[in-house]
């Protein structure tokens, strides 16, 4: 007990240094998604780390915007090491000409500390989050049946969820990360469930006729947006988490699909052909008109996601026989392709994408940094095709 | 078992280090609570909260504003015995991301319309399908607006509304596996299920 309160002590002295050395480099790097040319990439060089730590190293910063380079060009030099079982490491500003980051990690395990060292560095460079300890919950086909699936962002760690032996879809998180919102078609009808991953248990959330699909929790936690066609079409639907006080938001005759929300809770994004084409729409979360968020340039919007920070959307269009993952502004506004693929899930940075590649019948997910517009499969892969990942904060 | 915060982790991980530049030991370093964050499997339900049901038993089916007639609820099917056989010359298929009944097959609905008429104790479940040329859950919601529209059909040709079950399959059961036209042609579809009581 007492050594806790001297670590304690020494902890809150740290605090008051770590703060001034930190406030001279945290400048919080503005990265404009919407820039239609490559935003270049931080030029780091990376020495001393082996093995697994340093591939987990070298993919989470590239996902979040950063490339490797030989000392000579690089703007900071990241150097550690991993021996011994612990990850210890520390930042350079080749620039600035001094440290901006110098850490050992202890506990936990060496992915753990390599992803949390990971995320120190993105902070100290960029002043914005780290996405290294954040998790994905997906689709995995098995056989002609479908799981969810939970894993670490890159893919390690993967667990299975469900074990069902029917279909499982459409899985979102709770924004605590402790609860997993999907339908399974466990009885014999697409359900909607949200399951407690920590003690296993889930409850049933809608199970009534017709489809219960689609379901997308609110940022405060409170309350989920789903699809429901229990009013004959289906139709944009909000409930409380525990599934009571239903509301019907859209009363079209056409089919709506994929509700997502804004981060202020305020509005539901989502897809409908009311206009002939299928496009997206938002609506007033507590009921009221719908209205077109146009994306100029792009037809056949579906699958949308809004980011964290609130200003982009990203969605799927289809063209000829391919899928291709654009974003546009919040607003409306001229839509742009970033990537090929479909159904994007942005990451906490606002800035990072999960999505899915399909080719004749195979998916597999890849990450994609919007800014740099660079793309890579996760690191890990999963034994069976796999969709719909939805990352979590 | 130590819960991995997500959030409280980096949080954690700053507060417990020092300074810049600083080479001493033990105060240098970060703890990292916890290992993996386990997920516990195979979700036992805590409770079958069915919902609520639209319609149903002898209450009148609504139909809201926009034309559209309330399904009634599940438990209006259960004990039923499916059988797959009875309807399945008389499967729909549907254009390219359309959900309208093409008029060559009206007579199979019709036909559909009379067996029913002709067995009042028995209804169906219409499953709706799509080809894999859509996203997962646009073709989820797509696969159900073309159950719905066989279900309204029926309903125009004099079938109560509670004796009918839509079910989409989206994309997940293709009838033909392939990625030919004429398999596209072949899974967009609207199959019905004859539902016969169990006795």
């Amino acid at each position: 007990m007492r050594k806790s309160i001297r670590l304690s002590l020494a902890v809150m002295a740290a605090v008051l240094g770590l703060g001034q050395a930190l406030g001279q480099a945290q400048n919080v790097i503005d990265v404009d998604i919407f820039n239609t040319g490559e935003v270049k990439a931080i030029p780091v060089h990376i020495e001393g780390f082996t093995g697994d730590v340093l591939s987990l190293l070298k993919f989470d910063l590239f996902v979040q915007g950063f490339e490797f380079v030989e000392r000579s060009k690089a703007q900071f030099t990241i150097k550690g090491s991993n021996t011994g079982g612990s990850v210890s490491g520390a930042v350079y500003d080749q620039l600035k000409r001094g440290f901006i980051l110098n850490k050992r990690y202890q506990g936990g395990n060496l992915r753990l500390q390599g992803h949390t060292f990971a995320n120190n560095v993105v902070e100290a460079v960029t002043g914005s989050p780290g996405i290294g300890l954040t998790k994905i919950a997906f689709r995995q086909f098995h056989g002609r049946n479908t799981e969810i699936h939970v894993a670490d962002f890159d893919g390690f760690n993967a667990q299975r969820l469900t074990s069902d032996n029917s279909i499982s879809a459409g899985p979102d998180w709770a924004p605590n990360g402790d609860t997993l919102f999907y339908y399974s078609y466990l009885k014999h009808n697409p359900d909607i469930y949200s399951h407690n991953i920590r003690t296993g248990q889930r409850r049933t959330v809608a199970r009534f006729s017709g489809s219960n699909i689609s379901p997308a929790v609110s940022p405060d936690g409170k309350r989920v947006a789903m699809v429901l066609s229990k009013a004959g079409s289906p139709d944009i639907w909000v409930a409380s988490v525990n599934g009571t006080g239903f509301r019907r938001l859209t009363t079209t005759k056409a089919a709506e699909s994929s509700p997502c929300w804004s981060p202020d809770g305020r509005f539901i994004c989502f897809v409908s052909r009311a206009g002939g084409r299928s496009a997206l729409y938002k609506i007033p979360a507590n009921g009221g008109a719908m209205s077109r968020i146009s994306t100029i340039h792009v037809s056949n919007a579906t699958e949308p996601d809004w980011s964290p920070d609130g200003k982009a959307i990203a969605f799927t269009t289809q063209r000829g026989g391919r899928f291709d993952i654009c974003i546009v502004p919040s607003s409306g506004g001229s839509a742009q392709v970033v990537a090929t693929g479909e159904d994007p899930s942005w990451a906490l940075n606002s800035r990072t994408l999960i999505f899915t590649n399909r080719s004749r019948g195979k998916r597999i997910l890849s990450v994609l940094d919007v800014p740099t517009k660079r793309v890579k499969t996760l690191p890990r892969s999963f034994p069976g095709n796999c969709s719909q990942a939805a990352w979590s904060n | 078992m130590t819960l991995v915060k997500f959030t409280g982790l980096t949080l954690a991980a700053l507060v417990a280090t020092l300074s810049v530049g600083c080479k001493h030991g033990p105060k240098n370093i970060t703890q990292i609570p916890g290992g993996n964050s386990n997920v516990t499997g195979n979700g036992g339900l805590l409770d079958t909260t069915p919902g609520g049901r639209v319609g149903g038993g002898g209450d009148v089916v609504t139909v809201d504003g926009d034309g559209n007639i309330g399904l009634a609820g599940l438990d209006e099917f259960e004990n039923m015995l499916m059988d797959r056989e009875a309807f399945a010359a008389e499967t729909v298929y549907f254009g390219f991301d359309r959900s309208e009944i093409h008029p060559d097959d009206d007579s199979k609905v019709g036909a559909v319309a009379s067996a029913l008429a002709q067995s009042p104790q028995n209804k169906v479940l219409i499953e709706g399908h799509c080809d894999e040329r859509g996203t997962e859950e646009y073709n989820r919601a797509l696969g159900e607006r073309r159950a719905l529209s066989v279900r309204d059909r029926l309903v125009e040709l004099g079938v109560g509304a509670d004796r009918i079950r839509t079910m989409s399959l989206g994309e997940d059961r293709p009838a033909d596996p392939g990625f030919s036209e004429d398999a596209y042609q072949a899974n967009r579809r609207g199959e019905f299920v004859l539902l016969k009581p169990k006795s």
